[in-house]
């Protein structure tokens, strides 16, 4: 763990935030977040999480890139948790694509874990947005990981899950998605092998496996968000 | 031997075109994407803004008068995959919030999926669920205390094609043989084109004859 620069960074409560929670979003939500950079970017565009293994291999990453382009090219947010691995990429590709993209982080706002995403950290918190439910300079915990996973679960329209074994941290945003009843994808990859009981059980309780067939689908359902859905003009 | 009917009807709230370019298109996707996650619009919850919209259309249109009121028990028909414990389900909210309307009498929550079947949003159009396919990964629990059900709306957020209302009716069907049951979706899928509205009650019909299901209006 290692300590950022001097960051401007401020507190909001959750759901002045993202909105009112409904009784089942509420019941993990953290009730205030740490919030640096442009708060402005949720206010624009579906926000979708991309995540997976810190240990990904290069085909993982390249999934990974690929869909943070698609998402950046249709004005989505990349949303991910700034790890190594799945992550770092998905991050990096929103930004080479001139998209946009929300850092969740699992370690306060004012500290960086791992320490070589420092530069990108700092880019994201200047340029995009970082938020972490974790006072800054309480210490780090274990326990602490999945608590952002389920967060970052709550700040995104849907998740996908690139590369995952069973035992991964990102299964408990998978699951949390799914509580939400939020879209959950995995890459067909991860569907696909054997070896790997999660996705199955994931499967039955409403997870897609994210293809070519319904990729498209995936994407046209996922909500605008305009301005005037923020200021509550009901139309009907 | 499972009969489905030839011929269902269904009523309906508000319309949402999955594909259409307009202002009020874009926004009613929006819409539906807010009922499908119980989600609020600045600080109005979806589901109860159209529940009381629903209530007002209730007292000047006469088919949601026949599908909906006091003395009617409200079904939620189950997500497309088993549910567990503290999930969201989006057709029980609706049915709460139709409830604290008084648009029904009570709520029975006794339709169960036991098997998920793919989602007709993202499944390709081939593989959407038919409605064999829904009456065979839902199963119907009948409670013992509840007073028996005078009039039964099965409730739902979205009709498509209206394939899992065709195949879970038989299912509720034999649990209740001799209570009418009428078919509710909060939404209502335009396929094609643009919708001018978003607010315009409907009363349909599904059809399903030689496996072909075709939905009216």
């Amino acid at each position: 763990m290692s300590q950022l620069s001097p960051t401007a960074w401020r507190e909001v409560a959750t759901e002045d935030l993202i909105g009112p929670l409904n009784d089942v979003e509420q019941h993990h939500a953290p009730p205030t977040l740490f919030v640096a950079g442009d708060l402005a970017l949720l206010h624009h565009g579906a926000r979708v999480a991309i995540v997976g293994s810190r240990t990904a291999t290069p085909e993982g990453c390249a999934r990974a890139r690929k869909l943070a382009s698609r998402l950046c090219d249709r004005g989505m947010v990349v949303v991910s948790g700034l790890a190594q691995g799945i992550d770092t990429a998905a991050h990096q590709a929103a930004l080479d694509g001139g998209g946009r993209t929300l850092a969740v982080l699992g370690t306060p706002i004012d500290q960086v874990y791992p320490k070589a995403n420092a530069a990108l950290q700092e880019r994201i918190m200047r340029e995009h947005l970082c938020v972490s439910q974790f006072p800054p300079g309480a210490p780090v915990q274990r326990k602490h990981f999945p608590m952002r996973n389920r967060t970052m679960a709550l700040l995104s329209d849907a998740t996908v899950i690139m590369e995952a074994t069973d035992r991964s941290g990102s299964l408990t945003q998978g699951w949390e998605a799914l509580r939400l009843g939020r879209d959950l994808f995995m890459a067909k990859a991860l569907a696909d092998d054997p070896s790997l009981s999660w996705p199955a059980k994931m499967v039955y309780y409403g997870g897609q496996v994210l293809s070519d067939d319904t990729l498209e689908g995936f994407l046209d359902g996922l909500p605008q968000r305009s301005e005037a859905d923020r200021r509550g003009l009901l139309p009907f | 031997m499972v009969f489905y009917p030839s011929r269902l009807r269904y009523v309906s709230a508000l319309q949402y075109a999955p594909r259409g370019r307009s202002p009020t298109s874009q926004v009613s996707r929006t819409v539906t994407y807010k009922i499908k996650t119980d989600g609020f619009m600045g600080t109005t919850r979806v589901i109860a803004h159209a529940a009381r919209r629903v209530a007002e259309q209730h007292r000047q249109v006469p088919f949601l008068q026949e599908a909906l009121g006091p003395e009617v028990t409200l079904v939620p028909v189950p997500r497309s995959s088993p549910l567990r414990a503290g999930f969201l389900w989006p057709a029980e909210q609706i049915c709460t919030c139709l409830l604290a309307e008084g648009l029904g009498r009570d709520i029975e929550r006794c339709l169960v999926r036991t098997r998920p079947v793919p989602r007709s949003r993202i499944a390709a159009t081939g593989q959407r669920p038919n409605p064999p396919e829904h009456y065979d990964s839902t199963d119907v629990r009948v409670p013992d205390a509840h007073p028996p059900p005078q009039r039964i709306a099965l409730v739902d957020d979205v009709i498509t094609r209206g394939s899992t209302f065709m195949g879970m009716v038989p299912r509720l069907q034999a649990a209740y043989p001799e209570v009418t049951i009428v078919c509710f979706a909060l939404v209502r899928t335009a396929s094609t084109g643009e919708v001018e509205t978003i607010l315009a009650p409907t009363d349909g019909t599904i059809t399903y004859r030689e496996g072909q299901l075709v939905r009216q209006p």
